[in-house]
């Protein structure tokens, strides 16, 4: 393995959207996007060039969006990240769902948040001068379609909007099958903005947080 | 103990046991299910029709073509539209739908792609979804296979649309 393709492998990160199809219940899929060293200069348009083309452009617009809004900058020491879907859909209707993911996964890369693959399911919206996490109408669908992944052997995050629709808290709302996830070492992360995200993350990191 | 069989009691024999293997290589009966199928396909026959002139007329219905719609998450209603310049193609790869709304209405634009264009082009093209008979709109594809439609923005439109299906009209 040469010098590139080894840092190429340590730099790589994965998100994982849960999808969900519109019409039939328990019709699921996992959008798995990876994120890794372009290996040469990429503008911005370069870098969501096949996400954009599969049909996530709305979920990057919105998380370049939500992380400018956030003070996010990008660290011009480390070489930039080309994104692409490993296994796009084909017909992905909405995509808006991606944005958090998309989001998360940039914040990963530029090591703003520990870890090498998440889950990830939400959208953002500004609400009062702030940009928030919106409440998912179809979260209970992609609780369940997490359990599908099974067993895992290192723990994995599954970040989701803290607030249901009805503005219940998503941990009381879905108390039970986040506890379900929780037995397979997923661990269901609720967040009311990327703020709140990487302070309390950063907190637990400086305890020794793992989870 | 028998005595060796001669070339031509050989030749006998490998003749018999080729007739046999015949015998045994016949389909076996078609089943139920497979004739509902064919007649499914069939149109109804005309009072009288003789059968041969009843296979010999039919044309087979055509068949649905579908569209799968994912999600990752939606905001919009309990029946939302696809995102702004998003296409979904359909799961042979023949066509490509856009649907869009403004002013009141829904946008539907249908493609036919590649040797498709050329195979539906002037056709009369129906769109529903499966448990529907009659079609939500149709749409006339033009020499080249593409074809617009507008038709009223309602919540049961959208319904229909959360799994469009097309078919040709005959």
């Amino acid at each position: 393995m040469t010098v590139c393709e080894t840092i190429r492998q340590t730099a790589r990160k994965t998100i994982l959207v849960p999808w969900t199809h519109l019409a039939e219940v328990g019709k699921q899929h996992f959008l798995e996007i990876v994120i890794e060293p372009a290996g040469c200069g990429v503008d911005a348009d370069s870098q969501f060039r096949y996400l954009n083309i599969h049909g996530l452009r709305p979920a990057v617009r919105s998380a370049q969006s939500a992380l400018q809004h956030t003070g996010f900058r990008i660290m011009r020491c480390r070489s930039q990240p080309i994104l692409y879907p490993v296994n796009p859909p084909l017909n992905a209707s909405n995509a808006s769902g991606a944005a958090l993911g998309v989001a998360l996964g940039l914040l990963m890369y530029h090591r703003r948040l520990s870890g090498n693959r998440l889950l990830a399911s939400g959208d953002f919206i500004r609400k009062q001068n702030r940009i928030r996490i919106r409440p998912a109408k179809m979260l209970h669908g992609q609780l369940n379609a997490a359990a599908k992944l099974g067993l895992q052997n290192k723990p994995l995050q599954y970040y989701v909007p803290a607030q249901t629709v009805d503005g219940a808290a998503t941990c009381n709302a879905y108390a039970e099958s986040i506890r379900a996830l929780a037995r397979l070492n997923i661990f269901v992360r609720p967040v009311h903005d990327l703020g709140d995200l990487l302070s309390r993350h950063n907190d637990h990191s400086q305890q020794g947080y793992v989870q | 103990m028998n005595a060796e069989p001669t070339n031509d009691e050989l030749h006998e024999l490998w003749r018999e046991a080729q007739r046999r293997l015949r015998l045994v290589d016949t389909e076996p009966p078609v089943s139920t299910e497979r004739i509902e199928q064919l007649l499914n396909h069939l149109p109804e026959r005309a009072p009288g029709e003789h059968l041969r002139d009843w296979l010999a007329h039919t044309q087979p219905r055509s068949q649905p073509i579908e569209f799968l719609r994912w999600a990752a998450d939606t905001s919009d209603g309990d029946a939302p539209l696809p995102d702004p310049d998003s296409s979904l193609e359909s799961e042979d790869g023949r066509f490509r739908l856009n649907l869009s709304s403004s002013d009141g209405h829904i946008h539907i634009t249908l493609q036919a792609l590649g040797f498709a264009a050329d195979e539906f082009a002037h056709k009369q093209m129906g769109i529903s979804t499966s448990d529907r008979a009659t079609p939500l709109a149709v749409i006339v594809l033009d020499e080249d296979g593409n074809g617009t439609v507008s038709i009223e923005d309602s919540q049961q439109a959208r319904e229909v649309l959360l799994k469009p299906e097309i078919r040709v009209l005959e």
